[in-house]
């Protein structure tokens, strides 16, 4: 899996692409913590590249939501192709967590 | 007696004697026979005429010496009636004593009875016991014992000095036989073989009259007493002779049942316990005995280097026999295939009639058997089939056959020439052999299982593993046979040719594996031309697995092996994993989605694989957990 990340704006945005599963997660996690350290906790993850998503992923933008929310930010996600909107579908987590179609939609939320 | 009255009532004598003196008596003298019991004043004084008072029944007698006619005979008569009253009494005391004496003696004889024959369990010494007591505490002339639930009544003991005939006991048995009611044989006053009296007393259990006890006498009546205590008497008797009855039925069944165990636990203790697992085939075997065991066998023999050898026979009978027989067969089967360099199965066949012949031809028996030998290189199946059937040949190119017999089975002739057959055995082929236990199952109609059914039910379960195969087939039987018991031994074995040797993926318990396997699943679907959303299930699915595997199986110890086996059919694909790890402690029924408002951390990983197909199923055998994952292509 790739990372890329966009800090120029008040929300940073980490791109990812490839497979975002149990064996790639670590840089994501430490994304996430490295941020709300920061004070940063109205975050977005553009998934438009992943082709592959498993639990342990979800598992990992769950937890990074709920550290967010408590700060009182939010951790977002836009953009996912089918394949990954199907593991969203399947465990209902489309309607705890808040999902936009593009990006432009993420940052204004 | 009498001379203790005069010792006791010596007073009351004294007294009235000096009434008698005052009045002009000169001696006083109370008398049995000749015996002086009592006198006042003395023996010297006794002169004179006397007055004499006589009691004849009791022998007593009163003397009143120098007297006469003017004496006043009341004084005297008062004073001997006083003394013949006390007699009386006394009299009456005595067997009253003597009475009470008796029927303590009485009780005691039947305690002691119930006491003695607690542990006697043999009932011809029951009733031994019974009729000798009686003999020994009635007055009788004779008594016996008969037993009476038999087809003719059998005399077991007579107690007597002066025995009747045991004729005329067997007809007082008969009589007794046709009206229970009538206890009296004899009734009193008529004779027969001069006894006078006779009385039946019956034994009884449950079911009616079990025995009886006759009691006869020649001379005079048995008391209601006397009837009483015989009846007492053989209570007791019956009721340890119903202990023995239970005690003896339990005895039996219990024997009879330790051989049915036995039997059972040795055809199952020598079947193998693990089935071998050879690359490139999908081996399934089970044999399930019948309450009443036969001889079914199975064996699957594996020699480093060597075909695949495998054996499933059926000793004709049932029973310990037939079981011993089969562990011998099988035995000799095991070794030779071990450690002959055979290369045909009917070379096996032939060493077992060889060495078996004596064994089955002694007893009459026999055994059919199929030897088969297979080398997943080569694209053949041998076998060499003596007598046995079904054996059912599931080519992926033409329709299922039947595959007849072409030999007698073992142990009938020696020196049987057997042959050796061979079919075409290339992926996605099967061969299925059993006992006729399948095929002879009868349904509520008497109407057999057969074998177009048996082949129709393996034909349409063609695209499952070897195992489901197996289930498949007694689910079909279980529905068609409803409630009839299983008569005879179900055992089968199924053999499979796996479709691709890519259908194994072996990888070790860590992430980076976890998506290699991943990978090859999806290069094996695509290949297999299956859709793409089918694809994203079942890598979804297994991914989800594997990932478990290596967090719970193997607390991400990297180098745990994981093996998936896949099978790819036009209508299903299965993904199979196993591995040694941790057993799992899971209820499949209970699994669910967690509500996603609770945002948990974890737990979806079961709930997506059970939302994504259509079977999930988790096994632990062997030290091994094994996954099934199962999605049907629509």
């Amino acid at each position: 899996m790739e990372l890329r990340t966009y800090t120029g704006s008040s929300t940073p945005i980490l791109y990812l692409k490839g497979r975002f599963d149990a064996h790639e997660v670590a840089p994501v996690r430490e994304w996430i913590k490295t941020h709300i350290e920061a004070g940063q906790v109205q975050l977005c993850i553009n998934l438009a590249e992943v082709n592959f998503i498993d639990s342990s992923a979800l598992s990992v933008l769950v937890q990074g939501l709920k550290h967010c929310r408590e700060k009182g930010g939010d951790l977002v996600l836009c953009c996912l192709p089918q394949v990954v909107r199907v593991i969203f579908e399947l465990t209902r987590l489309d309607k705890a967590i808040r999902i936009f179609a593009t990006e432009e939609e993420a940052m204004q939320a | 007696m009498i001379s203790e009255i005069s010792a006791n009532y010596k007073s009351e004598f004294n007294n009235l004697a000096n009434a008698c003196l005052q009045v002009g008596a000169g001696c006083v003298q109370l008398k049995t026979g000749t015996r002086l019991l009592s006198a006042l004043p003395g023996q010297e004084h006794a002169t004179g005429p006397a007055l004499e008072f006589n009691n004849p029944k009791t022998g007593l007698s009163l003397h009143i010496f120098g007297t006469d006619h003017s004496f006043p005979k009341s004084i005297a008569e008062t004073m001997f009636d006083f003394f013949i009253g006390l007699l009386a009494e006394e009299s009456e005391m005595e067997s009253l004593t003597a009475a009470l004496i008796e029927t303590q003696d009485r009780l005691v004889s039947v305690y002691d009875l119930g006491k003695a024959i607690r542990r006697i369990v043999d009932i011809p010494t029951l009733l031994n016991l019974l009729v000798n007591e009686v003999s020994s505490l009635l007055t009788l002339t004779g008594a016996y014992a008969v037993l009476q639930q038999t087809q003719h009544p059998t005399v077991i003991c007579q107690h007597s000095d002066e025995p009747i005939a045991e004729e005329t006991i067997e007809d007082i048995a008969q009589q007794f036989q046709a009206d229970t009611s009538k206890i009296t044989f004899l009734a009193a006053g008529s004779s027969q073989q001069g006894i006078q009296r006779g009385i039946n007393i019956p034994i009884l259990q449950s079911n009616g009259v079990f025995a009886f006890m006759g009691i006869y006498s020649n001379n005079g009546d048995f008391t209601s007493p006397d009837i009483k205590l015989a009846s007492a008497l053989a209570e007791q008797v019956s009721a340890q002779i119903e202990n023995t009855l239970m005690m003896q039925e339990s005895i039996a069944l219990t024997s009879l049942e330790t051989e049915m165990t036995l039997a059972r636990q040795v055809q199952i203790a020598l079947l193998p316990q693990t089935l071998p697992e050879v690359d490139g085939l999908d081996l399934y075997a089970i044999s399930i005995p019948a309450h009443e065991v036969g001889g079914d066998f199975f064996d699957l023999i594996v020699v480093p280097g060597h075909p695949l050898t495998f054996v499933l026979g059926d000793v004709t009978g049932k029973g310990m026999p037939s079981a011993l027989l089969m562990t011998m067969t099988r035995t000799v089967a095991r070794s030779a295939a071990r450690n002959m360099p055979f290369t045909a199965p009917h070379q096996l066949v032939n060493r077992l009639n060889t060495d078996l012949l004596n064994d089955y031809s002694s007893v009459g028996m026999f055994c059919t058997s199929l030897v088969g030998m297979i080398d997943p290189a080569s694209d053949h199946l041998e076998f060499s089939n003596a007598g046995q059937s079904p054996v059912i040949y599931l080519s992926t190119e033409a329709e299922p056959v039947m595959l007849e017999a072409q030999d007698i089975p073992i142990g009938i002739f020696e020196g049987y020439n057997y042959g050796s057959e061979s079919v075409p055995f290339k992926p996605g082929d099967i061969f299925v052999v059993a006992s006729d236990g399948f095929v002879e199952a009868h349904n509520d109609d008497g109407e057999m299982f057969g074998y177009e059914r048996m082949k129709t039910v393996l034909h349409q379960s063609t695209h499952m593993p070897a195992r489901d195969m197996a289930n498949a087939l007694f689910t079909a039987l279980a529905n068609f046979t409803g409630n009839q018991p299983q008569n005879d031994d179900r055992t089968i074995l199924i053999i499979k040719k796996n479709n691709m040797e890519a259908n194994t993926i072996t990888i070790h318990s860590n992430y980076e594996d976890v998506q290699k396997a991943d990978e090859k699943l999806r290069a094996v679907l695509t290949q297999a031309q299956v859709s793409e959303t089918i694809i994203n299930s079942c890598e979804l699915a297994l991914h989800e697995l594997l990932t478990n595997l290596v967090d719970h199986a193997y607390h991400q110890a990297p180098n745990g092996q994981i093996k998936v086996l896949l099978q790819v059919d036009p209508t299903t694909i299965l993904m199979e994993t196993r591995d040694q790890g941790e057993p799992a402690n899971v209820d499949l029924s209970e699994i669910s989605m967690p509500d996603p408002l609770d945002l948990l951390e974890g737990g979806y990983g079961l709930a997506i694989i059970q939302s994504l197909m259509d079977e999930l199923y988790y096994r632990y055998e062997n030290g091994q957990n094994i996954w099934r994952l199962k999605i049907i292509r629509n």
